[in-house]
């Protein structure tokens, strides 16, 4: 099978390069031919803040990767995009997108109706439309001519990490700013599932032939837009996902919660976006920022501001007011590790052999204590061999190595991480019934099929509209697609099957077909439809309602014999 | 979050209350002598495999169907970390990401481990393949469904 074993990958193929772009920072690797190496900028940097300055003066908007700001303060003036990761593929009726058009200081403006929210910088006092996948790529953009100039070679091929509570729409969001950059994405894998591909090769038995024991891993990440959590079985480089959560909680909900309990008023004083409020803005959300930071060391802190509009804040923040203001992010990280463990069936934490604890936030004392806790274990005991600030890009750059094809002579790169699928996906039944089909934390590849019948006498038509479950009882409408030509039938005889499928690189197909019982064969009565999910783009929010207003029940399914409660 | 069921900001239209959540077993198996590839394949072609295939026909023959420990390929009373083990070396060829690239189907053989790695789901299955070897297969009852995932026992 695979003879060419030995010598490393030839000069002509092109390693995939591993890309971890974060709410607030980004980093990038590749598989140099013996081992992951991060790519530096021109200032020498493996850290790069993730934002696009607009501007008039310079032909084409400038990103973070090469800039040097002179101060914070340069990104707070309006004509700066940052926190692209965080606004992506989300709708106006989404509280992070309100919440986030109060406290930042370019536009986003919402009219809370379920469509895109309207986001422009500011440019010479003109407030200029741009979206959030359009300054993505053109961040992605400077990352591929930076890797180039590097790596001396073209830059096509990446693999992206994204957090485990991405919604699908997000994911193809992303994909999109990817392929506006030029750039082919080979696979978009949850971050924790990186950390999880790195963890195995660091496990990897010595000796060949020797597959170890296997260990239990616990992966908590949490960066400044999102948070994961992750339960790995490892053993002989495969790494088998037990359990993935995530949640849209972060470093950006610990500073705008503070932003607030220092400014109570401040979403009525910035709501107008004037230049003195942009200003005032920034002030504070630097201040605020160090005070975080300094948090992490010291037991309190002193902010002493001038907003510039006479109002002047002078206040000590100390740890237990900034873990009480923080409360409802600390209880839903407890949340998230508790719904992990328990979805993964680790009924102790004795059982588990590594806590890995990774992203911008794991320096906080109180997550380290929430993770330790739950964990049963000392400060100390926290896994130490993985960096916390490059972990996602160093998995993303492995699996960049092993989706190219390289073979390593040495072993290093046979792994493998068996993936599970982040959110439940189903469809609409019982008239507003969530029927999952795909249950979350299936091992992917998954297929799943499940029988429907129709809730009226002779209807000819039935309708499937697929959710995703991306928090509790909060579905996302993915899609939809009518099956026609169902043989005029009493109601609940014609069985209507709907299949899904996932693949290894995470995508939805939906089939559907129709079969009539007692008639022979069991051969479907019409052809069957193959539908690719996500179909929905932008406005699903005003979709679902306009599919349940026009449509109302004539082309419902139900699930036969009663077995669902309505 | 986004454009779900349950956000009322607005309340411009007649919302869908939550969904609630239930699970049922009803199958059907139309899909399930189809094998999905894992590159984009033309529809055309998907549909022929599904229409071309009759599970009844196709299954009602003689062959029998592998046991779960002949998909992992492990003994009968092979231990828990044999089977871990096991598993772990098929999914090293035959997992979609692997280089070695087998063609079976994992997912088969994730289903085998899921069932024979958990204690309780183990036992139920031997005590359920004993039954099966005195009772045997009765006549075209349930023909068409593989008898392991069958809950009409």
């Amino acid at each position: 099978m695979s003879e060419q074993t030995g010598y490393t990958v030839a000069s002509d193929t092109e390693i995939a390069i591993g890309i971890d772009i974060g709410t607030f920072q980004c980093r990038l690797a590749v598989w140099n031919g013996s081992q992951v190496e991060l790519i530096r900028n021109t200032r020498n940097q493996k850290l790069m803040k993730s934002y696009v300055t607009f501007s008039d003066e310079s032909p084409s908007p400038v990103g973070g990767v090469s800039n040097q700001l002179s101060h914070e303060y340069e990104m707070l003036s309006g004509a700066t995009i940052f926190n692209m990761k965080r606004l992506i593929g989300r709708l106006d009726t989404d509280p992070i997108v309100s919440k986030a058009s109060k406290t930042l200081p370019f536009l986003i403006q919402t009219l809370g109706i379920g469509v895109r929210p309207f986001i422009a910088a500011l440019v010479n006092n003109i407030w200029r439309s741009t979206t959030p996948e359009e300054v993505l790529a053109i961040y992605l953009l400077e990352l591929k001519a930076l890797a180039e100039a590097r790596l001396k070679r073209p830059v096509r091929d990446v693999v992206l990490t994204v957090p485990a509570a991405f919604s699908r729409f997000q994911l193809v969001r992303i994909a999109r700013s990817c392929a506006m950059a030029g750039l082919h994405v080979l696979r978009l894998m949850p971050e924790p599932a990186a950390v999880a591909l790195l963890y195995a090769q660091q496990q990897m038995p010595k000796n060949m032939g020797d597959s170890g024991s296997e260990k239990i891993g616990l992966i908590f990440n949490m960066g400044a837009g999102y948070c994961d959590v992750a339960v790995i079985a490892t053993a002989g480089g495969v790494s088998q996902m037990k359990g993935l959560a995530g949640s849209s909680i972060g470093g950006e909900d610990l500073l705008q919660n503070t932003m607030h309990w220092l400014v109570p008023e401040m979403d009525s004083l910035f709501s107008s976006h004037g230049l003195e409020e942009i200003k005032s803005m920034g002030i504070l959300r630097v201040a605020t920022q160090d005070a975080i930071h300094q948090l992490s060391s010291q037991a309190s802190v002193q902010i002493d501001i001038d907003l510039g509009n006479g109002t002047r804040i002078c206040r000590v923040i100390d740890v237990e007011e900034f873990e009480e203001i923080n409360k409802d992010v600390f209880e839903k990280c407890v949340s998230l590790i508790t719904q992990c463990l328990r979805d993964s069936k680790v009924v102790k934490a004795e059982y588990i052999d590594d806590v890995i604890l990774v992203g911008g936030c794991s320096s906080i004392p109180k997550i380290r204590q929430i993770v330790t806790g739950i964990c049963k274990r000392s400060e100390t005991e926290i896994y130490s061999g993985i960096n916390p600030m490059e972990a996602a890009v160093r998995g993303a750059a492995l699996e960049g190595a092993l989706a190219s094809g390289v073979n390593d002579p040495l072993g290093n790169l046979d792994l493998l991480t068996i993936q599970v699928n982040a959110h439940s996906i189903g469809v609409r039944a019982n008239r507003n019934t969530f029927v999952p089909i795909i249950d979350r934390n299936t091992t992917l590849p998954a297929r799943r099929e499940m029988v429907f019948t129709t809730a009226h006498e002779n209807q000819t038509e039935a309708l499937i509209v697929v959710y995703e479950e991306v928090d509790d009882a909060n579905q996302l409408l993915l899609g939809y697609f009518k099956v026609v030509g169902i043989p005029a039938a009493r109601s609940g005889v014609p069985e209507i099957s709907v299949c899904m499928d996932i693949d290894a690189s995470n995508m939805l197909r939906v089939m559907a077909g129709v079969i009539m019982p007692g008639s022979g064969p069991r051969k479907p009565v019409v052809p069957l439809m193959e539908v690719r999910m996500p179909t929905a783009d932008g406005g699903h929010g005003l979709c679902a309602d306009a599919l349940n207003k026009i449509l109302g029940s004539n082309l419902d399914l139900v699930c036969p014999h009663g077995k669902l409660n309505t | 979050m986004i454009g779900t069921l349950t956000t009322s900001a607005g309340g411009i239209s007649e919302r869908l209350p939550p969904l609630n959540y239930t699970g049922i077993s009803g199958r059907l198996h139309l899909f399930n002598s189809f094998r999905f590839t894992y590159k984009p394949i033309s529809t055309k072609s998907a549909f022929h495999a599904v229409l071309d295939a009759n599970p009844v026909e196709r299954t009602a023959g003689s062959r029998r169907p592998e046991s779960l420990y002949e998909v992992l390929r492990v003994d009968r009373n092979a231990t828990p970390s044999e089977i871990k083990t096991a598993y772990r070396s098929l999914a090293k060829i035959y997992h979609p990401d692997a280089k070695l690239h087998g063609d079976r189907d994992f997912i088969e053989i994730h289903n085998a481990y899921a069932t024979l790695s958990d204690p309780a789901s183990r036992a139920s299955y031997d005590l359920k393949s004993r039954l099966y070897t005195v009772v045997g297969r009765r006549q075209g009852f349930y023909t068409c469904q593989r008898w392991e995932t069958d809950q009409c026992w």
